[in-house]
């Protein structure tokens, strides 16, 4: 059911430019829209690069179990909101994130990057945009 | 060419015109009577001014007119539900002009009149909400000459589901019971609309038993609807009804099993067959066990589930062909691929499922969404040449997992347009029903699914057309009431309401969902809410009395029953985190909880009682608090109340903050507020708040030069909000500076730490990381690069935030199933 889309390189994508105040390990949170593999697989993946390194996550968090009925698409049709969590090594200051086109029907929301150790503050909607000057 | 219409006008139609359009024209009339007060059947002998003729491209009285050259009909032929519209003069002795209704087949004659309707300017739901089409002496159109599209979807309806407590009160207040005379109103709703199919209510009903009898059957095959049952229910026997005539001596055997009793299944399926064989119907196939259960034990393997069904969907259309047509081919039939019969399809572990069973052909595969509005399994490129096609079981309302939402419709039209265009896109074009509950409250949603279905080129393009669409539902149902300022008031409420609830639907909302103070999340959710709330309040004054029911239905008890829970449920959220810290402000807001609770149970009492009881237990479904998935053990908020301490006590806190300081030096942290390292903050508010015995009296002073308050002292008896500001003027670089909070009159000081940046090195249009976290809306990327094949397209609006990118492929592959990436 799986079939090869296409290489990196002739990928659509968008490109996020932010600066961050360390060099390190941060948390990088996808939110998503609550939407469903749409196939008889267990797999719904996206794609981004951090400044050239490409990662490639499933969203179904558990793909050995069926996923509708799952804890996962409990929670995500509660809350209408997929969040898919990853780890990058960002640089202080200027960094590039690509987010590919992957599988199908995937919606981005908003992506949050938090240094590693550290924790959000709590909330439902999450955080409020960062700065970003001329907007 | 124009026409003149008014209360002389007649209405015309062949002695073999299909009765379906017979009684769509009859509503058709009571339309014209509302608007002119008069209207009539053309008698024999009769003249005329104008008359409405209509019919079918198989009538006589059609076939003469277009022999005579009056209308083409050839655009018209084998096409299906098409209809057209044509002026003409003199089309029959005695009649000076008409309008020529012409359908492809029966139902395109009843959507042609109740087009002509809509031209008039009568909303579709004329006669479910009571909306008086403007009164007018005459009626001039001019160039609504038209040949309709065939609809894009074959088959489009809703699935009267959950219908207790609401759909059930509702029907037993109005019609006695849900029988033919509850289902003509139901009818009528689903043609206006332009659908055409749907499953009826099956929870404590049987359709074609409690008529009585077979009446309501007969009447959707009169009215032209299709009738056709959920997903359980096969062989045009509802899921009830094997439990009515079971037992021993039964000729159907005493057991809804097929491997112990197929005789009698066998039998109870044929007789159901038979008796409903006459009517236009989509036959269900396939079983699933008693109550909608799992059709076999845990004990039986995938193999045992899967040989079972094959030995159903035999025997199955053995019997349709027996009893309705030796051509299976055409005999419209569907199977449900939902909960574990998704798995028996597809198969796995080493056992072929049913897919490519023969079985199968011609059977449309009904697929379904996650129960909350995603579509699930779609058909991957393999499967889409499957010669039934696909259709798609979409919920708007649903009793089941992970949790049930039965009260206020909760549809998100952006969410629709989403995954439905996505699903049609896949090839999912013969079914789309919705299961829209007991219909109260949902008929935003239900309009513009079955709109979508019937056009989706029009409707489909982009999610901005679902904001065209809701302005477009608006002027056709209150044009007459309100002014273009005050529906644009009613589009602000309904796009505020229904976005809310894209964020958590009713049910699940609680004193956990929106943080009471965290990024403000609590208070720009209840500043909504009022917003709403002033609105509806203001319209509600401004509607006129002959509309105020349809206002109540489609606007204000959606809008303002959501809008009060979210309320109430923000200040429980708040009330939590200040009676914590003895914040006298949480007997505030434990008031405000208590006029929220007060004012749901009351506006759902008024709602019943609004023109007449129209909607008399639409309202009934439990809302509030489930703490499971069902309202088994449900329960409004908790109000909590706090009692001063017996000094003196101010609570200093950001509102955007839980930490707080007293300013008693045993108690007090360091408190330090860095909102000011971002560069666009220049401004902070906080609050004094009494914990202990009040009034009592501040004073905050600081040697900083680059802070400032909106208020320096003052006597409280409850809270307080000050603004700091923050003169970035007068510093570079980085900088720490402090304020002083003291009690004036009782001993208490509390100082606060301030961090500001002003940096000069800020590069342009990139976000900069603050308050330990960088958070980038999807939309606002700064650069984005298509292929040839695709790129990201901005969706707005859609999902929780309002806006988002997807990707969008512009080749057939994008319809191919997972990508993986070769990395």
């Amino acid at each position: 059911m799986t079939t090869d889309f296409m290489k990196l390189d002739e990928k659509p994508y968008v490109v996020y430019r932010f600066e961050a105040a360390q060099d390190g390990e941060y948390n990088i949170r996808f939110w998503l829209e609550a939407s469903t593999p749409v196939v008889y697989e267990r797999e719904q993946y996206i794609c981004f690069a951090l400044n050239g390194e490409a990662q490639t996550l499933n969203t179904v968090i558990e793909p050995e179990k069926q996923f509708f009925l799952s804890a996962q698409w409990s929670r995500e049709a509660t809350d209408h909101v997929k969040i898919t969590d990853g780890t990058v090594t960002c640089r202080k200051g200027l960094n590039e994130l690509r987010f590919y086109a992957a599988s199908l029907a995937i919606v981005l929301e908003k992506i949050v990057l938090y240094p590693k150790g550290t924790k959000l503050k709590e909330s439902y909607m999450g955080p409020r945009e960062s700065f970003i000057k001329g907007r | 060419m124009t026409i003149k219409l008014d209360k002389n006008t007649k209405f015309l139609h062949g002695t073999d015109t299909p009765k379906a359009a017979v009684i769509a024209a009859k509503n058709v009339m009571h339309d014209f009577e509302l608007i002119f007060g008069g209207v009539s059947d053309m008698k024999s002998g009769d003249s005329a001014e104008t008359a409405v003729i209509f019919g079918t491209v198989e009538d006589k009285l059609i076939l003469d007119l277009s022999e005579r050259g009056k209308i083409d009909i050839a655009p018209l032929k084998g096409k299906w539900e098409v209809y057209s519209l044509t002026t003409v003069s003199r089309p029959l002795d005695g009649i000076e002009s008409a309008i020529i209704i012409v359908g492809s087949d029966r139902r395109g004659a009843v959507y042609g009149l109740y087009h002509l309707s809509e031209l008039l300017g009568v909303s579709p739901f004329v006669n479910w909400c009571n909306i008086p089409p403007e009164k007018r002496a005459e009626v001039v159109l001019d160039n609504t000459d038209c040949v309709s599209k065939e609809p894009s979807v074959k088959y489009r309806g809703f699935f009267i589901n959950d219908e207790w407590p609401a759909f059930g009160t509702w029907s037993n207040s109005h019609f006695g019971g849900i029988n033919a005379k509850c289902y003509e109103r139901v009818f009528e709703l689903l043609l206006r609309l332009k659908g055409n199919y749907l499953w009826p209510a099956m929870w404590a009903s049987d359709f074609s038993l409690d008529g009585p009898g077979l009446l309501s059957a007969q009447l959707a095959d009169d009215m032209g609807v299709v009738m056709s049952t959920s997903h359980h229910e096969p062989c045009c026997r509802s899921g009830n009804e094997y439990g009515k005539v079971r037992g021993k001596g039964s000729k159907y055997g005493d057991a809804w099993s097929f491997i112990t009793n197929p005789d009698g299944i066998t039998e109870f399926w044929r007789d159901g067959l038979k008796r409903n064989a006459g009517f236009e119907n989509v036959i269900t196939m396939g079983m699933r066990g008693e109550n909608d259960t799992a059709i076999l034990g845990k004990d039986a393997t995938l193999k045992d589930n899967i040989d079972l069904l094959r030995n159903v969907l035999k025997t199955q259309n053995r019997l349709i062909s027996e009893t309705v047509n030796s051509n299976l081919e055409k005999v419209p039939r569907q199977m449900v691929l939902f909960t574990e019969v998704e798995e028996f399809f597809y198969g796995g572990k080493g056992v072929d499922g049913l897919m490519g069973d023969p079985e199968l052909d011609g059977v449309t595969l009904m697929l379904s969404d996650n129960n909350h509005g995603s579509t699930r399994t779609l058909p991957s490129k393999k499967m889409r040449s499957h010669s039934g096609g696909y259709g798609m079981y979409y919920h708007m309302d649903m009793h089941g997992g992970p949790h049930s939402y039965q009260w206020i419709g909760s549809t998100y039209l952006p969410k629709v347009w989403e995954q439905m265009t996505m699903a049609y896109e896949y090839g999912v074009r013969e079914i789309w029903v919705t299961n829209v509950g007991d219909i109260g409250t949902q008929e935003l949603g239900l309009s513009y699914f079955l709109d979508l279905a019937y056009d989706i080129e029009k409707w489909g393009k982009s999610p901005e057309e679902t904001n065209e669409y809701t302005k477009m539902w608006i002027d056709r149902s209150f044009e007459n009431a309100f002014d273009d300022a005050d529906r644009g008031k009613i589009f602000e409420a309904i796009i505020g309401y229904t976005s809310l609830l894209s964020r958590r639907k009713h049910e699940k909302i609680n004193e956990w969902t929106y943080h009471p103070v965290n990024f403000g999340e609590a208070d720009e959710a209840l500043s909504i809410c009022e917003k709403l709330l002033n609105i509806c309040d203001e319209l509600k004054e401004k509607c006129p009395e002959d509309c105020l029911g349809a206002f109540w239905e489609l606007v204000y008890y959606p809008v303002c029953g959501t809008a009060n829970l979210i309320k109430m449920w923000v200040l429980a959220a708040k009330n939590r985190l200040y009676a914590t810290q003895n914040r006298l402000t949480a007997n505030t807001s434990a008031d405000m909880i208590r006029e929220c609770i007060a004012k749901d149970y009351a506006l759902t009492e008024q709602y019943h009682k609004i023109d007449g009881g129209r909607y008399f237990g639409f309202g009934a479904s439990e809302h509030v608090g489930f703490t499971t998935w069902d309202d088994a053990n449900n329960q409004y908020p908790i109000m909590r109340y706090v009692h001063p301490a017996n000094t003196k006590r101010m609570i200093i806190s950001k509102t955007d903050d839980e930490r707080y300081v007293t300013g008693l030096s045993t108690f007090d942290q360091r408190l330090v507020w860095d909102d000011a390292l971002r560069p666009d903050v220049n401004s902070i508010d906080f609050d004094i708040t009494c914990a202990g015995v009040s009034p009592m009296k501040f004073e905050i002073s600081t040697e900083c030069d680059w802070l400032s308050f909106s208020k320096t002292s003052d006597e409280i008896a409850l809270c307080k909000r000050i603004t700091l500001y923050i003169n970035r003027k007068k510093f570079k670089g980085r900088q720490s500076g402090s304020f002083t909070v003291r009690g004036a009159d009782f001993p208490a000081r509390a100082t606060i730490l301030v961090e500001a940046e002003n940096r000069e090195d800020i590069p342009e249009n990139v976000f900069i990381e603050s308050d330990g976290y960088i958070c980038m809306k999807a939309v606002n990327y700064q650069e984005k690069c298509d292929t040839p094949d695709g790129g990201f397209r901005r969706l707005e609006p859609c999902t929780r935030e309002g806006s988002a990118p997807r990707d969008h492929r512009f080749y057939e592959a994008r319809r191919e199933a997972v990508c993986r990436l070769p990395l």
